[in-house]
């Protein structure tokens, strides 16, 4: 090792020196040419080598200063900021800078001291700053520019649209001279071919701007039965602009000279009839098995055209085909295979490749018609990663998933999502190749990714300009994933997680990061320790030593200059309390003057700790993940609780260690036992016992409304709109239907309503899994909806509702609905009794998969999601509706539901009534009350709208035994007659009186289910947690309505 | 038998570290080193059985990435990039995956102290078990 290391520096010493010989050359070559690509291309290479192989040795500083000068000529040459005499004059400086460390690193094999270079590093950092905003400022400048009047740039001049008109042209000529070749035989039928073939070329002339060619071409086409002597001599002519033009006549009549005698394209030209071949085996049979005829022969004939240019992974690939058991792995193979051809096109000269073979747009064009059923499978697959050994089970199977839905983005010009497709192969191979188990985040983006390039396929598909805001926000957050799958967290999280001092931002090195995060995740604790290790040999010495022996890591140190003196300030970790480190750091330096614990630093956590970039993706991902964490505003509140409920326990320690009584025998004891002389004493300290009671109240008043505010608080972040489920699984419906050849239209009822999250977690996949059966099995295809004379387009509604403590979800379809006839004869062959005139026989568990066509694919199996919904307490209904389709409901009881409710008192009971459910509250007397002696005795409140029946919901404390309102008719203490508050409510046509004490107030409540011996209350949906930090019963509306 | 390994990195003495790490690997062999993409695709052919590829991004003459698409097309090897720009996720990471790389590794860091040396031998020495299917 030791030989190894020395040759590692004396390597270090020599290709170091070389990069600096470079960049100082290539520098003093760019003073003259400053726009010389090449150089600065070089320039970047040499100054990255150096600081690769700084950070290979751990040198952060060298690394840092290295780096930082690779930022600056990055600019250069990635992001088109000019190299100007400034940037030149920093960089050669930085060079001698890197000189000198390159020695002094040789010399002492260790890293060097940061300060003489400091000056210098933050002057080339404020040199980025600025270029990198003069760049951005460069950009809106030129934006601005393009509004300006300025000759309009042709097409035709550009090299590009030349070549491709060229290429396009020469394709058109050589066809329209191969149809002059068969003139004879059908005068007519070739002068429509060459005049539909001209009409082409004459179109993407008028495009390009080449408007020789467009007046040629126009002029034949003006002509209303071009002879033969008409056509070729258009032909020629435009043989000879072509030729003229691009001087690629030649390619009009046969393949160029070039084209031809590049080994691919010839390559490709010799595979097509195979690839054709295998066209035909792929559509004769649906499931090709091994042996099957004329494969084999097929595969040696495509590898033996492979073997002279060594195309060895194609022959590989070619090679899976007769191994193919399945549709699922010959569709597989053939996708390797296309991608090994479109790898191997990738490298063939681009130029003349028109009417030639082309892999990647056959790969392209397959996976762009075949990206639905891939996101399906895709999310299916995403569904399964929940463990490292998932991941290795399944990552094989979502990289190539996603490189299906790769192609079909490049086939539909979406290069950011291609990119975003070919990041998240990079991310969960890295969690592969890491055994990790899936990130959540790096799932919630995947999962995202997939709903959102369903909608953009979709938009795509009809023609639309997809919406690709939401794909860029997605790409951000994959880039921000980095630490995640990397494990280690990054710097910037470490600092943010310890509120770093800013000196020490920025300073961290890849080990000291790998430490830090190492220590963070052992639960570590962090401090600061300030060290003047040039005092006291002994105490550095110690405090080294301290560090050697294990008790603390070291993870970084900053210089601080103070005065003529130079400290450090040690960032360290330790599984040592604060008291501990304080101690050892006294029994190191006893004097307490050379080593100060300068200050204990406090994981914030992962959810503080997230740095701005991810802090703003998050916030740009809100509509896809609705947040769940804690407000700023949330937080105070909390902070203001703690406070007020720490002031009142003072006041209240207080009061209890006042001996009040003993206080007052003593005032009279000195008034010599005569009240009259004790009487001002006393009042001051009665009147001061007030004081503290009203400030309790005062706080105690100011508690409720914090309570308030959290409560509120809490409820949102738990509360989700209905809109979240549905208006996804609408789209998806319509996708699905569409896919399965049904055009389908999806009503959504219900958007509004409030549940909590977990409520809609569990109805998620099976509202998908009905919807998806109403909308490709129950809705009928097309032509057959036209057949029976329905619309083409099917109508399915989803329909949300809260009713009392459950919500009913209903899909609606007007389709054909389940085959009865077929449900009856499977459940006769199971031994089921049949149930005229149902289909509930599908949600017997064994029933299995329903669909309306048995050869297809597909189907629900009803009894699962009945199975799966009784596990939370839900059921299932299905039914075919009288006039056609299906219906399915599902109900499930609301886990914890926020109800917008009036909270009222009733004795000492509190009440919420749901708000909606009110009609309205009055304040009544004697005289509105009638007593109806014919319904044993009972009360009825007479309204101007009617007469309604008054419910008591207990018996008021304010009232005799026998009746409630015994003494309503007497007048109350100012003579009036007494009048008591009623809350009228009902619902659908029935009305009811509720009598109350106090109307408390409305607010939002969070509704628990009644559990254990309470959940035998009839009357009640649940309790509410309310505002005031006490529990209210929730009134069932509807039983409350039928005892009245 | 050892798998061979090829080593593509323009600064030997990143060439001499990694080829260090290797070592201490016994199912592995290095048989080759090129400076540049272009040394490396010419001396493809001399290594039919070649296992394993470690290969930079940033080099002169032909880089990393352009190495990639014409070896992928003429080499059963697996190729592992061992750069300090495809960090995760990264349009250099995605690029790589594009052109077929079977895994990306940070280069590694600290690797001349004895200890770390060892820990990153381990890291690169599961990933490349990983990739050859040893």
């Amino acid at each position: 090792m030791s030989d190894e290391l020395d040759e590692v520096w004396s390597l270090y010493a020599d290709d170091g020196s070389q990069s600096l010989d470079i960049v100082e050359e290539t520098l003093l070559g760019l003073e003259k040419t400053p726009t010389d690509a090449e150089a600065v291309a070089a320039l970047f290479r040499a100054m990255h080598t150096f600081k690769g192989n700084a950070r290979v040795l751990g040198l952060a500083v060298v690394e840092s200063r290295a780096h930082r000068a690779e930022d600056l000529i990055g600019l250069v040459r990635d992001e088109g900021v000019a190299f100007d005499a400034e940037m030149l004059g920093l960089l050669l400086e930085v060079t001698d800078a890197l000189r000198g460390m390159l020695d002094g690193t040789v010399a002492s094999r260790q890293d060097i001291d940061p300060a003489p270079t400091a000056e210098l590093f933050e002057r080339m950092k404020d040199k980025f700053e600025r270029c990198k905003g003069g760049a951005a400022e460069d950009k809106e400048m030129t934006e601005a520019i393009v509004f300006e009047p300025s000759p309009k740039r042709r097409l035709a001049d550009d090299p590009m649209y030349r070549e491709i008109f060229s290429g396009m042209a020469s394709d058109v000529l050589r066809e329209m001279r191969q149809a002059m070749e068969e003139f004879d035989a059908g005068p007519e039928r070739v002068t429509g071919q060459v005049m539909a073939a001209a009409e082409r070329l004459r179109f993407a002339a008028e495009q390009i701007g080449m408007r020789d060619w467009h007046a040629d071409l126009a002029d034949l086409l003006a002509t209303t039965a071009p002879s033969r002597g008409q056509l070729e001599n258009t032909l020629r002519r435009l043989v000879a602009r072509l030729d003229g033009d691009f001087g690629d006549s030649g390619s009009a009549a046969a393949p160029s000279p070039e084209v031809a005698e590049d080994p691919i394209w010839e390559f490709f030209d010799a595979l097509a009839p195979c690839l054709e071949r295998l066209s035909e085996i792929r559509e004769q049979f649906a499931a090709p098995v091994i042996g099957q005829a004329g494969l084999e022969t097929l595969v040696e004939e495509i590898c033996s055209l492979a073997a002279p240019l060594g195309f060895v992974r194609l022959a590989e690939a070619a090679r899976c085909f007769p191994r193919a058991t399945g549709q699922d792995a010959f569709r597989s193979a053939e996708f390797h295979f296309y991608e090994e051809l479109a790898a191997i096109e990738a490298v063939a000269p681009a130029n003349s490749n028109a009417g030639r073979l082309r892999p990647s747009v056959i790969l392209r064009n397959w996976c762009g018609e075949l990206v639905f059923d891939n996101l399906l499978t895709l999310h299916g697959v995403l569904e399964q990663l929940h463990r490292p050994e998932d991941v290795a089970a399944h990552c094989p199977r979502l990289n190539e998933m996603m490189r299906f839905v790769y192609h079909a983005c490049l086939h539909n010009d979406l290069e950011t999502a291609a990119h975003l497709c070919m990041s998240l192969v990079d991310l969960f191979s890295r969690v592969q190749a890491g055994d990790m188990a899936p990130d959540p985040i790096l799932l919630h983006i995947a999962r995202n990714f997939v709903a959102t390039m369903e909608l953009v396929f979709d938009a795509a598909g009809a023609g639309k300009i997809p919406d690709m805001e939401a794909v860029e926000q997605l790409f951000q957050a994959a880039a921000s994933a980095t630490f995640v799958v990397g494990g280690t967290l990054p710097s910037s999280v470490i600092e943010a997680r310890l509120s770093l001092p800013k000196a020490f931002h920025k300073v961290l090195t890849p080990e000291s990061v790998e430490t830090a995060s190492a220590a963070l995740q052992a639960g570590h604790r962090f401090y600061i320790v300030r060290a003047d290790l040039n005092r006291d040999e002994a105490v550095a010495s110690n405090f080294l030593a301290w560090f050697e022996a294990g008790a603390a890591q070291v993870i970084s140190n900053v210089t601080v200059f103070m005065g003529d003196a130079t400290l450090f300030d040690f960032l360290i970790a330790t599984s040592l309390s604060e008291m501990e480190v304080a101690e050892a750091l006294k029994m190191l330096d006893p004097q307490g003057r050379a080593l100060t614990l300068e200050r204990t630093l406090t994981d914030r956590g992962e959810a503080d700790a997230v740095p701005a970039q991810r802090r703003e993706t998050a916030d740009a991902m809100k509509t896809a993940a609705p947040q769940e964490t804690m407000s700023a505003d949330m937080l105070e509140a909390i902070g203001e609780v703690i406070t007020g409920q720490a002031m009142v326990r003072h006041m209240l320690v207080e009061l209890a260690e006042d001996d009040l009584a003993g206080a007052l025998e003593k005032e009279l004891d000195q008034a010599g036992g005569q009240w009259h002389l004790a009487r001002t004493s006393v009042r001051r300290r009665l009147g001061g016992l007030q004081e503290k009671i009203d400030r309790m109240l005062q706080i105690e008043g100011q508690l409720s409304g914090r309570l308030d505010r959290l409560q509120e608080e809490a409820i949102a972040i738990r509360t989700k709109p209905a809109a979240l489920l549905l208006k996804p699984t609408a789209a998806f419906v319509e996708t699905l239907g569409r896919q399965h050849g049904r055009s389908v239209e999806v009503a959504t009822i219900g958007d509004e309503v409030s549940l909590d999250s977990s409520t809609l977690d569990h109805l998620k996949a099976p509202l998908r899994a009905l919807a998806g059966f109403a909308a490709c099995q129950s809705v009928e295809a097309r032509d057959q909806r036209l057949a029976a004379g329905k619309p083409e387009t099917a109508r399915l509604r989803l329909g949300l509702n809260r009713c009392d403590d459950h919500i009913v979800v209903t899909i609606e379809d007007d389709g054909a609905g389940i085959d009865r006839q077929r449900v009856a004869q499977r459940a006769a062959r199971f031994g089921w009794p049949d149930e005229p005139g149902t289909i509930n026989a599908v949600l017997h568990p064994g029933y299995g998969r329903v669909t309306n066509d048995e050869a297809a694919e597909g189907g629900v199996d009803f009894g699962e999601i009945l199975a799966a919904l009784k596990a939370h307490g839900g059921d299932l209904r299905v039914a075919n509706l009288p006039s056609g389709g299906l219906r399915s409901q599902i109900t499930l009881p609301l886990a914890m539901v926020v109800l917008d409710g009036m909270v009222v008192r009733v004795g000492h009971v509190m009440y919420v009534i749901p708000v909606d459910a009110i009609q309205r509250i009055v304040h009544s007397g004697p005289d509105e009350l009638v007593r109806i002696s014919a319904d044993d005795g009972r009360y009825m409140l007479r309204l101007a709208e009617g007469v309604f029946p008054v419910q008591f919901l207990m018996k008021s404390g304010d009232e005799d035994d026998g009746d409630p309102f015994a003494g309503l008719a007497a007048n109350d203490d100012d003579g009036h007659p007494r009048k008591r508050l009623f809350v009228v409510t009902g619902k659908d046509q029935r009305r009811v009186a509720l009598s109350v004490d106090e109307l408390v107030g409305q607010q939002l409540v969070m509704v628990r289910p009644l559990q254990g011996y309470l959940s035998g209350i009839r009357g009640a949906t649940g309790c509410a947690l309310l505002g005031s930090g006490g529990v209210g019963m929730v009134l069932d509306m509807g039983y409350v309505l039928d005892q009245a | 038998m050892a798998h061979k390994v090829m080593i593509v990195d323009d600064s030997m003495m990143m060439r001499t570290v990694i080829t260090n790490l290797v070592k201490t690997l016994p199912t592995y062999e290095v048989v080759a080193t090129a400076a540049n993409g272009k040394v490396a695709l010419e001396q493809l052919g001399k290594y039919p059985d070649l296992s394993l590829i470690l290969l930079d991004i940033e080099m002169p003459e032909m880089d990393g990435l352009e190495f990639l698409r014409h070896a992928k097309l003429r080499t059963k090897a697996k190729i592992c990039v061992l750069s300090s720009v495809a960090v995760s996720g990264s349009p250099h990471a995605a690029k790589a995956r594009e052109l077929g790389a079977d895994a990306i590794v940070t280069k590694p860091s600290g690797a001349v102290s004895m200890d770390l040396a060892a820990k990153r031998g381990q890291e690169l020495g599961q990933i490349m078990n990983r990739l050859v299917g040893a």
